[in-house]
């Protein structure tokens, strides 16, 4: 059971993302405008040069893929971006001054960041909607069974990524690399490339694209699909948790938690 | 406000039980004013005190501070360091480190000298002043002294700086002076001052780590600067 002051934590850490979101208006304006024109370009793509047998099919996959990828790239990053931050701010000893240990700090954030990226993505993906003319299927119930441990290997991921900022700071190319790889994981469905059920998220992304892309109930899952995306879901949280708390030990050791 | 609540938050502590502290502390710090501001518009006078006050709201016996008179000007420098006294006469410990060291002798008990990632000496900083207190007095005289003269003045005394008609003279035994004052009767000059120098801590740091650890004195002397090192500010 969590210690009682841990709530408390979250909410600092939801309030601070709150505020920052309000404060850099403008950073956030520029993230969703950026993501409405992503989906407007790959749309125009779909309609003029796909298939036009399979058009609404594709505009369906696109939706939910390109939705993945925007909440991917946030989530996975934002505990790298965040690290950053606090070191060139000189903060970042101070997460390791306090009662609530750093890696569940990192986690809160990355859950409220989660949490309203995932807000905002809902608005988005009606407008993205509501372009292409296209309504996908909303299973709240299938939906809230699937992203929990989808969500674990985002953050799994995220945590990896933050171990390699802590340790090497300058990783906005890591940043910039993992968000291809990331489009991999949203783009490809599991049919095209089965391998990838192995990768990160991809098993969960492609349950979600089979609810809302191709209307499946939630009943038309098999045991071996939920033993797939929970098992995927834990074993990358857990690595990437691992890999942290290497990266932090070295960053530790090499007096690497000071600012730049 | 924001960032103390928000660290406080980080240390389990809720917004409520934390509020009144926090503007408790912006008010002792004198940054009531500024409980709105966002940090980065802070001078850095007022964002290394906000820092402190981040520490001092976890109300932790013992306070770590990493050099913090650094970049600061002066008079903002002296106003952490009063705050830091503060601290450390409500009885909390303040550990810190820093390279300013009139900021070591005017705060610190005791000092913890690392050089090259080992400890050089671990003691009160008063039993090292008083462990390097020199000999040495700083001579003023009416007029210089004839060059004849100055030669054996230096001939006869350890000069360790001189300049036209001031010299720093040291003196190893109490019955120096007299002689000194003897050699200038008979050279003929008048003194206008005679005062002995006062060792600095910066002075102590820079023989510290210059020539190793303390200076070769009798047995007796190096316990007793550390029998008494056992508390930091």
């Amino acid at each position: 059971m969590l210690s009682s002051g841990y709530h408390h934590a979250f909410r600092a850490n939801l309030v601070k993302n709150v505020i920052e979101l309000r404060r850099y208006l403008p950073n956030t304006l520029s993230m969703i405008v950026t993501f409405y024109a992503i989906f407007v370009f790959l749309l125009l793509g779909v309609r003029l040069i796909g298939d036009p047998a399979n058009a609404d099919a594709n505009v369906r996959n696109l939706l939910v893929a390109n939705g993945f990828w925007f909440l991917l790239m946030l989530g996975v990053n934002s505990m790298g971006w965040e690290l950053t931050n606090e070191a060139l701010r000189g903060t970042l000893e101070q997460l390791y001054l306090g009662t609530v240990p750093t890696w569940l700090i990192l986690l809160f954030r990355m859950i409220a960041t989660l949490l309203i990226q995932l807000a905002i993505l809902v608005v988005l993906m009606f407008l993205s909607m509501l372009t292409a003319r296209t309504w996908l299927t909303v299973d709240v119930g299938a939906l809230a069974a699937i992203l929990p441990p989808t969500f674990l290997g985002v953050m799994g991921l995220a945590y990896l990524v933050a171990g390699i900022t802590i340790v090497f700071k300058q990783v906005n190319s890591v940043l910039q690399l993992m968000q291809f790889v990331l489009m991999a994981f949203a783009y490809v469905p599991l049919a095209t490339v089965p391998l990838l059920e192995l990768a990160p998220t991809a098993k969960g992304i492609d349950m979600v694209r089979s609810v809302m892309a191709e209307g499946l109930p939630l009943s038309s899952f098999t045991s071996a699909d939920w033993l797939s995306v929970w098992v995927s879901g834990v074993a990358y949280f857990a690595l990437g948790l691992l890999a942290f708390k290497l990266f932090e030990r070295r960053a530790m050791r090499r007096g690497l938690l000071g600012h730049y | 406000m924001e960032n103390l609540v928000y660290f406080a938050g980080n240390r389990g502590r809720s917004r409520a039980s934390v509020k009144r502290r926090a503007e408790e502390l912006l008010e002792r710090f004198g940054l009531e004013a500024k409980s709105g501001e966002i940090v980065a518009k802070l001078s850095r006078g007022m964002q290394q005190k906000l820092a402190i006050a981040t520490c001092l709201l976890a109300d932790t016996e013992v306070v770590v501070l990493d050099e913090p008179t650094l970049g600061l000007d002066v008079e903002t420098g002296f106003e952490v360091r009063a705050l830091l006294k503060e601290i450390a006469a409500e009885g909390r410990t303040v550990v810190l480190s820093s390279h300013d060291m009139p900021v070591v002798e005017d705060l610190c008990r005791r000092v913890v000298v690392v050089s090259g990632g080992k400890v050089v000496t671990d003691a009160r900083v008063a039993d090292l002043l008083r462990l390097f207190q020199s000999r040495a007095f700083m001579v003023t005289l009416a007029a210089p002294l004839a060059p004849d003269e100055r030669a054996r003045l230096e001939r006869s005394f350890t000069v360790s700086a001189a300049e036209d008609a001031t010299f720093e003279v040291e003196l190893d035994r109490s019955g120096e002076l007299f002689r000194l004052m003897d050699f200038l009767r008979d050279a003929g000059v008048e003194v206008e001052s005679i005062e002995r120098t006062t060792v600095r801590f910066e002075q102590v740091f820079r023989r510290l780590v210059k020539d190793g650890g303390v200076p070769k004195q009798p047995p007796s002397a190096a316990a007793g600067v550390l029998k008494g090192a056992n508390v930091a500010v």
